[in-house]
């Protein structure tokens, strides 16, 4: 059976019923992302506002606990997208999933200390190998520098 | 002459709780007595006093015959009543001289050695009438024993007391001694005038009557119920003892204004357009529903489900 | 009075080759700069272990001078 609008209306909860009675959602009315002053027009239920005289923070209309339960039912009934945006950026279900950040310990591991220094110490290692044997050759002087060359000299390369 | 101990009272010993050591303390007690002082005999306990004057059978002024001691045969009249052991004070019965010492001296004593009166009880004397004969002698007459009948009001003892009549004559009536005449000082009220009521109060607010006489107009502590103690509290009580409330700061007041701001903002019904949108998507999504669990739970969950006993969520 | 200085100091020598190897040696405070070739078990061969940090070497013996007073003038 197919129902009229004011007969699907009646089939929700009461909880949303008042809900929306109180607050339309979107195409009628707009509700700020951010806290704003509480006498707002825009002024989210669901937020942190604060007082414009006080300047008070104060706790909003809809405890997050309700809001919860709020979404909850709303997505159950297939009207969650007519909420005003929830406290904290809080998402449910696929959509939490969706705009969840990956771990980044998961597809990009830090790796160990000796890990990520590895290269750098084999590369300085390396390098002052390279130099190692004009080193010894300024410390030990020039006859060991002609010992040497008379050693590459006289060496034999062949089996 | 007193009893062998103080009636037991706020500071005095009570032997009778004693029971059968109450001797022991007795004795003792006798013992620190001024010799003129001490009696032969125990009191008796209160239930077995003579309490009223028909318990006493004889009182003050009766005339009676000794039947027994020094003076028997003689006729005296009672002078008092000794209560703790139902005994009789004598005029001219059996006297004992006893030694007082100097302090408790009377003003016109002279010696150490005074006469004392012993006290009797009722079985060694006989009371005493004078009754008319046929031929107009009177002459005396001692009663053996005395049995009562009848009833009137006595109105120097302002009370009802029975006739004393004389037993197995009951004809011959012993009437009962006249007391003395109570002698009014200055301050009594005369018995007429005593009931009269001679002051009225012009005012609820303020009172003629001196502040050191407040205590005569009533006795604070008297015991029965206050007239003006009621226990109903009346509208005009109650408006005149609720305390006025405080008045409200001025931020009280923006803060209710601003409550009442809010309220009256609010949408108490939601608009057609609203209620069309929202059941319009409403009923999409119903109509796209396949599952039947799904289906089951929405209906249960309905808005226009009447549930027994549900708490709503808001 | 100042801690008396002592004779002797510990000199830590360290690989050229960069491994991080070390050695040490108890010298007397007076000799100059030591240098060791001497084997780098992480390149496994010998290498030059230089003074890894710059120390006083202690009074040195003034050099005798036998110039008996020439040029002193210039001295200022």
């Amino acid at each position: 059976m197919s129902l009229t609008p004011q007969q699907a209306f009646k089939k929700l909860p009461q909880t949303l019923q008042n809900f929306f009675t109180r607050y339309p959602p979107a195409p009628f009315k707009k509700y700020a992302t951010e806290p704003t002053l509480t006498s707002a027009e825009d002024a989210n239920p669901f937020l942190y506002n604060r007082h414009p005289v006080t300047q008070k923070v104060q706790d909003p209309i809809y405890s997050m606990r309700r809001q919860s339960d709020l979404f909850k039912l709303a997505y159950k009934f297939g009207v969650a997208d007519l909420l005003p945006a929830l406290n904290n950026d809080k998402k449910f279900f696929q959509e939490k999933y969706d705009t969840k950040p990956t771990l980044r310990g998961v597809t990009s591991p830090k790796g160990h200390k000796w890990e990520r220094t590895f290269t750098k110490r084999k590369t300085r290692i390396a390098d002052a190998l390279d130099k190692v044997d004009d080193i010894l050759i300024e410390a030990r002087g020039t006859k060991y520098k002609k010992r040497l060359e008379r050693r590459e000299k006289e060496k034999r390369t062949w089996y | 002459m007193s009893s062998k101990v103080a009636k037991a009272g706020r500071y005095a010993a009570n032997f009778e709780r004693l029971g059968y050591r109450a001797s022991a303390f007795q004795n003792m007690f006798q013992k620190g007595q001024l010799p003129f002082l001490r009696d032969g005999r125990e009191p008796l306990p209160e239930a077995k006093q003579n309490q009223t004057m028909e318990d006493w059978k004889f009182v003050v002024g009766d005339r009676v015959l000794l039947t027994s001691g020094p003076n028997k045969g003689t006729v005296t009249s009672i002078l008092s009543l000794q209560k703790s052991n139902n005994s009789y004070f004598l005029e001219h019965g059996q006297t004992k001289k006893a030694s007082i010492p100097f302090l408790l001296w009377e003003r016109q004593q002279e010696s150490y050695l005074v006469d004392y009166p012993v006290p009797v009880t009722a079985d060694s004397f006989k009371l005493v009438t004078t009754i008319k004969e046929e031929d107009g002698t009177e002459r005396d007459v001692a009663a053996d024993d005395i049995v009562y009948r009848g009833k009137y009001y006595d109105s120097d003892y302002n009370k009802m007391l029975p006739y004393r009549c004389i037993k197995n004559h009951e004809h011959i009536i012993i009437p009962w001694p006249r007391p003395d005449p109570i002698t009014d000082d200055g301050l009594c009220t005369p018995q007429e005038t005593v009931l009269e009521r001679t002051f009225f109060p012009d005012s609820l607010v303020s009172c003629d009557v001196s502040k050191e006489a407040y205590l005569s107009l009533r006795d604070p502590l008297a015991k029965r119920p206050y007239k003006w103690d009621r226990k109903v509290i009346t509208k005009s009580d109650l408006k005149r003892l609720t305390p006025p409330k405080m008045p409200f700061s001025e931020t009280k007041k923006a803060f209710f204004k601003e409550r009442a701001d809010i309220r009256a903002k609010q949408i108490k019904e939601i608009s057609p357009e609203v209620e069309e949108f929202i059941g319009k998507k409403v009923a999409d999504y119903f109509s796209k529903i396949q599952d039947p669990d799904m289906r089951y739970y929405l209906s249960k969950m309905a808005g226009d489900q009447k549930k027994k006993g549900k708490k709503s969520d808001n | 009075m100042a801690k008396a200085k002592s004779k002797n100091v510990i000199v830590k020598l360290i690989s050229t080759a960069k491994t991080g190897i070390t050695r040490t040696l108890l010298l007397p405070r007076q000799v100059g700069i030591v240098n060791q070739i001497k084997y780098d078990p992480i390149v496994k061969r010998h290498v030059l272990f230089v003074e890894a940090k710059k120390r006083k070497m202690g009074t040195q013996k003034k050099p005798l001078d036998f110039h008996r007073g020439a040029f002193d003038w210039k001295k200022k």
